[in-house]
């Protein structure tokens, strides 16, 4: 069975690139622009693994992340952001991994093979 | 003197007064009055303030020859001096202020400064408010702080009033030529003090308002140009991450359209690397710019273990080069590692200087960055060195200037970035750069949080 992969992202062309791209590898991916809507779609479509920007408007990718973690510990979540300032913070967060975005998503697909094989 | 001469040297000497809006020549004008041999015609003359702040009298002016041969001089100078009806006129314009202040009478005068509660005078005028006769060595309620450093014999002591209050008093006696003071004398120097009195006052008010204007203006200024940095460094920083966003729509899908161009399409393909390169730049400019923008906010401090953040900076340069040949030598001082500031922005610094290092030594087969720390007073060093062949003198001049820069692909903020964070972490940066062989930035952290 195709896994599922959960992207959420405010902007648009990432969210359809995440979508093109993981579809290319084989996955089946669904996509969120809002914190609720993610929420919404968690619950509906169990996600094998899930991609969360951080700096989004409204509800942020930590507060999305807390409740996420709340509704399915086991789910990885991998929180990206466009800058590496946020590095520090990283460490104490309940995340399962993180990523810097970058165009080039090789590491990204990386983290999602590793975090779907364990 | 008869008293309508009396009248009109008040007139005159109260024009002088009320006309000049310096104060340092509204005392020169005030005992020149009292001294001038058509004026009053007193040998020498003294005034004293009072400073309210820190309730003591101060000696303010002294004016008077210092000796009795040059009392003469003076006077047989002034023989010739006809200034009837031109004495305001006079007093103005004709003084020499500063062959005034330069007489051992007037160094004398003001290096007095007592408590007023030491001084009887004053507490004669609170009861008074008159001027007073006083023969020094008869008189037992005396300041005796004045007459530590001045001979007094006889003298006349005159109160400054101004809106009922006192704010000094002014000193006069006839040293020289021993002339007993009348009791006219007396009267005449209370009225000239009261007049003198009022314009010391509206002066030193005026001084007083004009210094606060003065800091007012000045707070002002800076707290709308750090008001208005901080609002420019929030919109910079709002406008690149949305500009970072479009990018890498932009850069994704650019990806995904490179696989559908051929291998064999020679000029395609010279254009999606150009493209590709050009939109590399774009992305490290609006990271650099970002990063630059943010330091204006003030980022939160803390004690660090600055060991720990050079072997994090160290370990991202060394995953983000490609360049094998450079050898990372790493010599920490176990015992100096507690630094104050922030990590994160310090962490930026190294990762900027080491950025540098690794760049310079593109080129060379065998390039060696070495990290060093170090107690240095109140500081922790961390010197950052290299074998790249050092900075030349011209761009010396440039490097910490925002946009300069001498790479093909740099943005010219690296620096920029640094000397800001250096600025608000208290910290210090200086260049060892040895031309021929390298460079060594040595950059010295806060180790306690500042007082």
């Amino acid at each position: 069975m195709k896994k599922k992969i959960l992207a959420v992202d405010d902007e648009e062309n990432i969210c359809l690139l995440y979508d093109e791209e993981f579809k290319d590898e084989g996955y089946d991916v669904i996509t969120a622009k809002t914190g609720k809507e993610a929420i919404k779609l968690f619950e509906k479509e169990k996600p094998d693994i899930v991609i969360l920007d951080i700096n989004m408007p409204e509800m942020n990718g930590i507060e999305i992340l807390r409740i996420l973690k709340e509704k399915s510990s086991k789910t990885p979540v991998i929180m990206s952001t466009a800058y590496a300032h946020y590095k520090q913070d990283f460490t104490v967060w309940a995340a399962d991994a993180y990523i810097i975005k970058s165009p080039d998503l090789t590491e990204l697909k990386q983290k999602v093979k590793e975090l779907l094989s364990t | 003197m008869r008293e309508t001469d009396y009248f009109k040297l008040l007139y005159e000497a109260g024009i002088a007064i009320s006309s000049t809006d310096n104060i340092e020549q509204l005392f020169h004008i005030i005992l020149t009055s009292v001294t001038l041999g058509d004026g009053l015609g007193f040998n020498r003359a003294a005034l004293f303030l009072i400073d309210k702040k820190e309730a003591v009298i101060k000696g303010i002016l002294g004016i008077g020859p210092d000796s009795a041969k040059e009392a003469a001089r003076i006077w047989d100078g002034l023989k010739n001096l006809n200034l009837k009806g031109k004495m305001s006129e006079w007093l103005l314009n004709e003084i020499n202020i500063e062959a005034q202040s330069q007489s051992n009478f007037c160094k004398e005068i003001q290096s007095i400064q007592y408590h007023i509660e030491e001084s009887p005078f004053i507490q004669k005028f609170l009861q008074t408010k008159q001027a007073i006769l006083l023969k020094a060595k008869q008189a037992k309620d005396i300041d005796k702080q004045i007459t530590a450093k001045i001979t007094l014999e006889e003298f006349a002591i005159s109160p400054l009033i101004s809106r009922g209050n006192l704010i000094g008093f002014i000193l006069a006696d006839n040293y020289f030529n021993k002339k007993p003071i009348t009791e006219n004398d007396l009267n005449i120097l209370l009225l000239l003090s009261n007049r003198a009195a009022i314009a010391i006052d509206n002066l030193l008010n005026i001084e007083e308002y004009k210094q606060l204007n003065r800091m007012l203006i000045s707070a002002q200024t800076q707290l709308l140009q750090s008001e208005s940095l901080k609002k420019l460094g929030e919109v910079t920083a709002a406008v690149t991450h949305e500009i970072k966003n479009v990018l890498l729509g932009i850069s994704g899908f650019f990806n995904r359209l490179k696989k559908y161009i051929p291998e064999d399409e020679e000029k395609a393909t010279r254009y999606v690397e150009t493209i590709e390169k050009e939109l590399q730049r774009l992305d490290r400019l609006v990271v650099d710019i970002n990063r630059f923008s943010k330091t204006s906010v003030k980022s939160p401090q803390t004690y660090f273990d600055i060991n720990q953040t050079i072997e994090n900076a160290i370990k991202l340069v060394k995953e983000q080069t490609t360049n094998k040949n450079i050898e990372f030598q790493c010599l920490l001082d176990k015992n100096a590692k507690q630094c104050y500031g922030n990590t994160d922005r310090i962490e930026q610094v190294l990762l900027n200087l080491l950025n540098n290092a690794v760049d310079a030594l593109k080129s060379k087969k065998t390039g060696k960055i070495k990290i060093k720390t170090g107690t240095d007073g109140k500081y922790i060093s961390v010197s950052v060195q290299d074998n790249a062949g050092g900075i030349d003198l011209d761009t010396m001049s440039h490097i910490f200037k925002p946009f300069y820069t001498t790479k093909s692909n740099g943005t010219g903020l690296g620096l920029s970035i640094v000397k800001q964070i250096i600025q608000e972490q208290n910290a210090k940066i200086e260049i060892d750069n040895n031309i021929g062989k390298g460079v060594t930035f040595i950059i010295k952290l806060l180790k306690e949080k500042p007082q």
